[in-house]
């Protein structure tokens, strides 16, 4: 199966955050990576059970690069994990 | 579930039956309206009879009945179905029945002022409800812009009967 | 411009302590996010792509400096510097808090503005002609129709928990500057047989997946029964209007499958059975609130100003600017004064708090403190001596506001697209940049002359696509970004729904696509005649072989 992650927006700001093996993370390559359908409904259910922090937890397809790091499949995703294509200056890609 | 109504929460004292033979034992009951239509003549020697109305369906349907019965319960199958909120009005407002109208759904207090406005007095709730929530939104706003079937004036009228009984006095 | 009483005041404020309790009650849990979601959204607060989104109502369209200066304040300490201004002539903010958020609407209401009902299931932001009590086609100013609309609508018990969200808009001039034939409910004010100013009464316009042209429903309604026959329309589509799938939940579709005819029966029998209670607007109220809209203290000019006649003649630059951004005023003398938010290659409709606070002041300086904002995502200064045009030409250009574009195909209006929105299907802003850019050159750019051209993100069509002279929809084709055409959309009081011309175009074919449209009008037309006059009367033939071959 494909890698999938799970993402959310973050309740307080509703930057965008990733699931990771002890929280969530405003970085993709923290994210805590399922290899089945199995483990994507657990974390799934763990994020769902963040109610209280987050806001509508969903999963994404990545791709792991020779670099090692993540990257969504869909074109959407890579603009939410960046920012605004038109403002390279703001969003996570500014940092 | 509990009764909101007059502030307080307060025990439901009506069941809600299906069926003619239990809508005829005695107490309180709240019956279908197909059952209702079906069994008026029956049912209306009984001194508290409730009719629950599904929210698609025509209020006028209770129009000439509306000294026969006690109380209407209004259904809200989500709380963004605002259907209820046009019959509310209608029964209040149209055929003038005094009843109880009550909210029967996930409706929360943040929608309370407006089910007081259109008419709704009493509201099914959870048990553990936080009734100063629901009187707060009750009572939140001091300004109302357009008439309901509640006795508040109006901020279109309200300012010229300010501006008419200075001048008067 | 209208001006809080007590009670407006009053209201708006307690609407901010609400909002900062719905906001702590979500955070401590007490409120599940299903709970809180249509009650933020009632309060303009979205969740979008990146980070929460903040609709601010623009009331038809009018703000005072002051309010203009607050907006930029906002960008400033609780944004990133900049707004995004709507086709429904609001401003959204892209980068809130939401535990801020409660704090930008006490500042908002500072200066009596708020985010009340700027989405939601309910009667949204009133919407007008920006020109209104300017223009100099205009029967009577529409705002007064349009503030006693907002406050009918504003919290009405009934009508906050609609099958759809819900537009108005009115016009009050002889050209449609407000696109009414495509609102859920579109106003025009007509002159009665007897010389009475009343409201002729259309229904069931819209765009989004199933775009229609309204229907009229009145021909003629006097001023006092306009709310209680707004309460009938709005009651008969609460009750009607279907619930069972949200893409034919608005009432363009009810109006559609029952017919105008039966939707107009019905409104007519319930209106019948509450004309003549509470909603009968008092002569005092109509009368304080045309006071309100009262003109500004004009000066007795010259219809014609020799100083602004020798300015254009000398200035090349100012005279391009003057015909394309400025317009007829009603009053001797004065103009009104388009700001393009449409830079080559920017985006549309965003404006920097620097912007915002250089606009305020031209405001002051040279409109009675008074700015529009227009659906096509510019501002305006509605009343401006025609003196003063040349210093107003100079500033704007010190900040970057002197595109000379209006009504060109500079002017793209364009939703946020996948950039921002979260429901959208692909990219609009990137399109419009590339399109602006690729007709940048000013000659070429008049030489075309008077276009619209509309994009869209997604079928929900917050750009209007449908009705651009040219309409582009972004889709999604397995991953890519794809653009549909349409032509032949027009918003206007000829208003028109655009048709697809053929198979859509890669991102990186779609500015290559418009290009052949525009050789191909310029090839055909016949002397003075616009694109959209070429198009109809040539039909789309033309222009398909012109991007597909002939078959």
């Amino acid at each position: 199966m494909a890698l999938e992650i799970i993402t959310a927006n973050r309740l307080g700001d509703g930057l965008v955050i990733f699931l990771t093996t002890d929280g969530w993370s405003a970085r993709i390559g923290d994210a805590v990576v399922s290899e089945s359908r199995d483990e994507t409904a657990a974390l799934l259910a763990r994020a769902e059970a963040d109610a209280g922090l987050v806001v509508g937890p969903y999963e994404i397809t990545v791709e792991r690069q020779a670099d090692g790091s993540l990257h969504p499949v869909k074109y959407r995703e890579t603009l939410r994990t960046r920012g605004p294509s038109v403002r390279t200056d703001l969003g996570y890609q500014a940092a | 579930m509990a009764l909101l109504k007059n502030g307080r929460l307060i025990q439901d004292r009506w069941t809600t039956v299906d069926t003619l033979t239990d809508a005829l034992k005695p107490g309180g009951v709240l019956v279908p309206l197909d059952l209702w239509l079906a069994e008026r003549d029956t049912l209306r020697g009984k001194s508290a009879v409730g009719v629950i109305l599904p929210n698609d369906a025509d209020p006028d349907l209770l129009a000439d009945d509306d000294d026969r019965i006690a109380a209407i319960v209004l259904t809200f199958p989500s709380m963004v179905d605002g259907r209820a909120f046009s019959q509310a009005r209608l029964i209040r407002e149209r055929f003038g029945f005094d009843g109880e109208i009550r909210a029967r759904g996930p409706v929360i207090a943040d929608q309370y002022l407006y089910l007081l406005r259109c008419g709704v007095d009493a509201v099914e709730v959870p048990d553990d409800t936080n009734v100063e929530s629901w009187l707060r939104n009750a009572r939140r706003f001091s300004t109302v812009y357009q008439p309901a079937a509640d006795d508040r004036v109006p901020a279109y009228r309200r300012r010229h009967l300010v501006a008419a009984s200075a001048i008067a006095s | 411009m209208y001006v809080y009483d007590e009670l407006d005041r009053g209201l708006v404020n307690e609407r901010v302590e609400e909002f900062r309790d719905q906001v702590s009650r979500r955070i401590s849990g007490e409120l599940t996010e299903e709970q809180f979601r249509p009650l933020r959204l009632m309060n303009g607060l979205y969740l979008q792509l990146h980070a929460y989104m903040l609709r601010v109502a623009v009331p038809y369209g009018v703000l005072s400096s002051t309010q203009m200066r607050k907006l930029a304040r906002i960008a400033r300490v609780y944004d990133r510097g900049y707004g995004h201004f709507t086709t429904r002539q609001n401003i959204q903010f892209n980068w809130p808090k939401l535990e801020e958020t409660p704090d930008i609407l006490a500042e908002l209401a500072e200066v009596e503005m708020h985010a009340i009902q700027t989405s939601g299931n309910c009667i949204r932001n009133t919407t007008a002609d920006q020109f209104a009590g300017a223009a100099a086609d205009e029967l009577e100013d529409p705002r007064i129709w349009c503030e006693i609309i907002r406050q009918w609508s504003t919290f009405h018990p009934e009508f906050t928990f609609l099958p759809r969200k819900f537009k108005i808009a009115v016009t009050g001039a002889v050209s449609d500057r407000a696109a009414i034939k495509v609102h859920d409910i579109g106003i025009v004010l007509v002159q009665g047989a007897d010389g009475e100013v009343g409201f002729e009464i259309w229904a069931g316009g819209g765009l989004g997946r199933t775009p229609m042209i309204a229907k009229k429903i009145r021909e003629f309604l006097l001023a006092a029964d306009l709310l209680s026959y707004l309460e009938a329309m709005l009651r008969v589509y609460n009750r009607f209007g279907r619930r069972d799938n949200k893409y034919k939940a608005r009432i363009k579709i009810l109006v559609h499958e029952i017919g105008a005819d039966a939707y107009r029966d019905a409104v007519e029998a319930e209106w019948a059975d509450i004309r003549d209670g509470a909603l009968a607007l008092p002569a005092q109220e109509i009368s304080r609130i045309r006071k309100a809209f009262t003109p500004p203290a004009f000066e007795v000019l010259d219809a014609v100003s020799t100083a602004f006649e020798a300015r254009k003649f000398e200035d090349r630059g100012f005279a391009r600017w003057v015909a394309s951004n400025v317009r007829r005023h009603k009053v001797a003398g004065y103009a009104i004064a388009n700001i393009s938010l449409k830079p080559a290659g920017g985006i549309p409709g965003d404006a920097t708090a620097e912007q915002m606070d250089a606009v305020a002041e031209y405001a002051d300086r040279w409109s009675f403190g008074e700015v529009r904002v227009a659906h096509e995502q510019n501002l305006v200064l509605p009343h401006v001596r025609q003196d003063d045009l040349y210093d107003l030409w100079l500033a704007l250009g010190s900040v970057e506001l002197d595109a000379p574009n209006i009504g060109t195909l500079g002017d793209i209006i364009a939703c946020p697209g996948m950039d921002y929105c979260s429901l959208a299907t692909a990219r609009s802003i990137p399109v419009a940049q590339q399109i602006s850019e690729r007709f940048a050159d000013l000659e070429r750019l008049h030489d075309i002359g008077s276009i619209s051209l509309n994009i869209s993100g997604c079928i929900n069509a917050c750009g209007h696509h449908h009705v651009g002279n040219i309409g582009i929809l972004g889709v999604d084709k397995k991953g890519e970004e794809f653009y549909q055409i349409t032509l032949g959309g027009q918003a206007d009081e000829n208003a028109a729904i655009g048709r697809i011309i053929g198979p859509g175009f890669a991102s990186d074919a779609i500015v290559d696509a418009i290009e052949t449209i525009i050789e191909t009008y310029l090839s055909v037309r016949q002397d003075g005649e616009s694109f959209i006059a070429t198009l109809n009367r040539l039909g789309q033939t033309p222009f398909k072989e012109a991007l597909y071959g002939t078959a």
